[in-house]
């Protein structure tokens, strides 16, 4: 890694803060465990026996990751991953950033390391939000203790690393369409038609294919296996293909603009 | 010695012709004013020379280098505000210096040295996006100066800048210029306003540059084109009288128009005509100033309403 990149990287991290796209992918990791904090401590009722149960942490992350790999994960990358394009739309910086003495590539790869930054930052925020989903009704329930079940870090890390490998192909294609369009409802609206459009797929054979279907697969595959037609391909791989299909051929439209900024 | 050359150079839109030929010059060490109307290619010219637009024909000099050999060795020695001051709005004046200084690799010392230099030191946590519009165009000349460029180029730098803005902006560019040496580049649509600033012109109209040189030449010029127009009774027969004299005037929408002459002058012409009965209604001069100058040069029908 060249020393330009790092310095790009760490000016790419200090525009992000406080903008946004970090909020956004904040709010979206902890939603859903949030939710299901809230319902427990409104129902608590046979939570004392709920987290005595030796499948409490797999029962629980099972229930965490059903909106998330659905909608949270896959919407909260389209949304990120343009307001992160868009700090330089919306503040006029582009023809900034083009001037500085720095290349294309590490432009291009210094903020797209920022969007892969973020997907880490939902992954971690996401299983520390779960943490605390089995914590606090043992902190203010009286009568419910922290589970006693170990927490089966290995699976956990495992699929994290699923979804993190699923959200690739999204990002890519979406950093690819956020840097043509100044207007931000342009990768927005086409991420969600995309992923609309794969949740319509997901039941016939092709569904696997659309770069918008790895994490939802991943899901549906482990929590109802045999629900949907078994992928064409194997789902993290083509995710991977897709994600270096996009990064290289978005950097190549980036890097052969005509006007810059 | 040139710090900026241009030659031939050629930008189309589609399929116009937004530049076309042109040699730009910009000796080292000077103010550079590079003037015209709005759409007459400035920023254009201007994107072209730091690379954001594709070169289409012609030929780009920076430090007697060319652009396209060593782009980004030539960007650390120069800085640049185009069309508007680009910041980060959620962050504040440091902030926005400091994710720069990184990239440039800067001393951290020339954030607050360049934060003290247009007047901003004391803005704190204060986010850019809240601040004036007299603030937010020192912050571009902030970022613009935070590597200590040898070179600036300024599009438009006063836009939307109050009298007195305008006024401190003139004076913080000339200070640059004499206290370190710096190369400026400034466009400009207003001829009075980069009048006091510069010490070389060039005058940009349709894509073609009209003038180019010290702004002395300009005055020069100026001053040999002034003319004298007189309002007569009769004007074929006072065109005639004038001739008998020496002068060469011609009749301009009902006016004789001449070279200027000095007061002496003047007064031996109307003294004569008036002697040989014709009445001299009305004595006057062209506008005789830079800016009727610049008018003519761009837009002569204007010009000559002006005058």
């Amino acid at each position: 890694m060249s020393a330009a990149f790092v310095d790009a990287l760490q000016g790419e991290w200090l525009k992000q803060r406080r903008s946004l796209a970090t909020w956004m992918v904040l709010a979206g990791a902890c939603f859903t465990p949030a939710i299901i904090l809230v319902v427990r401590l409104v129902r608590h009722a046979g939570l004392s026996a709920l987290h005595a149960a030796a499948d409490f942490w797999t029962q629980l992350w099972s229930s965490a990751w059903e909106s998330s790999a659905i909608f949270f994960l896959p919407m909260g990358l389209v949304l990120a991953t343009s307001l992160i394009v868009q700090i330089e739309f919306r503040n006029n910086t582009w023809k900034q950033v083009h001037t500085l003495p720095i290349g294309p590539a590490t432009i291009y790869f210094a903020k797209l390391a920022i969007v892969l930054l973020l997907l880490v930052q939902f992954l971690l925020a996401f299983n520390l939000a779960l943490w605390f989903t089995a914590a606090v009704p043992a902190w203010l329930v009286p009568g419910v203790a922290m589970p006693t079940a170990p927490i089966p870090w290995a699976a956990f890390l495992r699929d994290d690393l699923g979804y993190a490998v699923g959200g690739l192909p999204i990002v890519g294609l979406q950093y690819a369409i956020a840097l043509r369009h100044r207007n931000v409802m342009v990768p927005v609206g086409i991420g969600f038609l995309l992923w609309v459009g794969t949740l319509g797929m997901l039941s016939t054979r092709w569904g696997s294919l659309s770069p918008y279907a790895a994490t939802m697969l991943q899901y549906i595959g482990v929590a109802s296996p045999g629900k949907l037609p078994p992928p064409v391909v194997d789902v993290h791989g083509l995710a991977l293909g897709y994600f270096v299909l996009f990064t290289v051929a978005g950097y190549l439209l980036f890097a052969r603009a005509r006007s810059k900024g | 010695m040139s710090c900026l050359q241009t030659r031939q150079l050629v930008h189309r839109y589609r399929d116009d012709l937004v530049l076309d030929g042109i040699d730009l010059d910009v000796p080292a060490g000077s103010i550079y004013g590079f003037l015209g109307p709005n759409g007459a290619g400035k920023t254009t010219t201007l994107r072209l020379l730091l690379g954001l637009l594709a070169c289409e024909g012609g030929e780009i000099r920076v430090f007697g280098r060319r652009l396209q050999d060593d782009r980004r060795g030539l960007l650390r020695r120069i800085g640049s505000m185009i069309e508007s001051p680009s910041f980060y709005e959620h962050l504040t004046a440091r902030e926005n210096l400091l994710l720069l200084q990184r990239i440039h690799r800067c001393p951290k010392a020339r954030i607050d040295e360049v934060l003290e230099l247009v007047g901003l030191a004391g803005t704190g946590r204060k986010r850019a996006g809240l601040f004036s519009l007299g603030m937010k165009q020192r912050l571009g000349i902030a970022i613009a100066l935070l590597h200590g460029p040898e070179l600036l180029i300024l599009d438009e730098p006063t836009n939307g800048l109050d009298p007195n803005g305008i006024v401190e902006m003139r004076a913080l560019l000339q200070r640059l210029n004499r206290e370190r040496g710096m190369t400026l580049l400034v466009s400009s649509h207003l001829l009075a306003e980069v009048e006091r600033l510069v010490t070389h012109l060039g005058i940009l109209h349709r894509g073609r540059l009209l003038f180019q040189g010290p702004i002395d030449a300009l005055r020069a010029r100026q001053r040999a084109t002034r003319l004298l127009v007189l309002r007569t009774d009769d004007d074929v027969a006072a065109q005639a009288r004038l001739a008998q004299a020496g002068h060469v005037a011609r009749i301009e929408e009902r006016r004789l128009v001449l070279p200027a002459l000095d007061d002496a002058g003047v007064v031996a012409i109307v003294r004569d005509l008036v002697g040989a009965g014709i009445g001299v209604r009305e004595v006057g001069g062209s506008r005789g100033d830079l800016e009727s100058l610049f008018l003519d040069m761009v837009d002569p029908a204007t010009a000559r309403e002006a005058a």
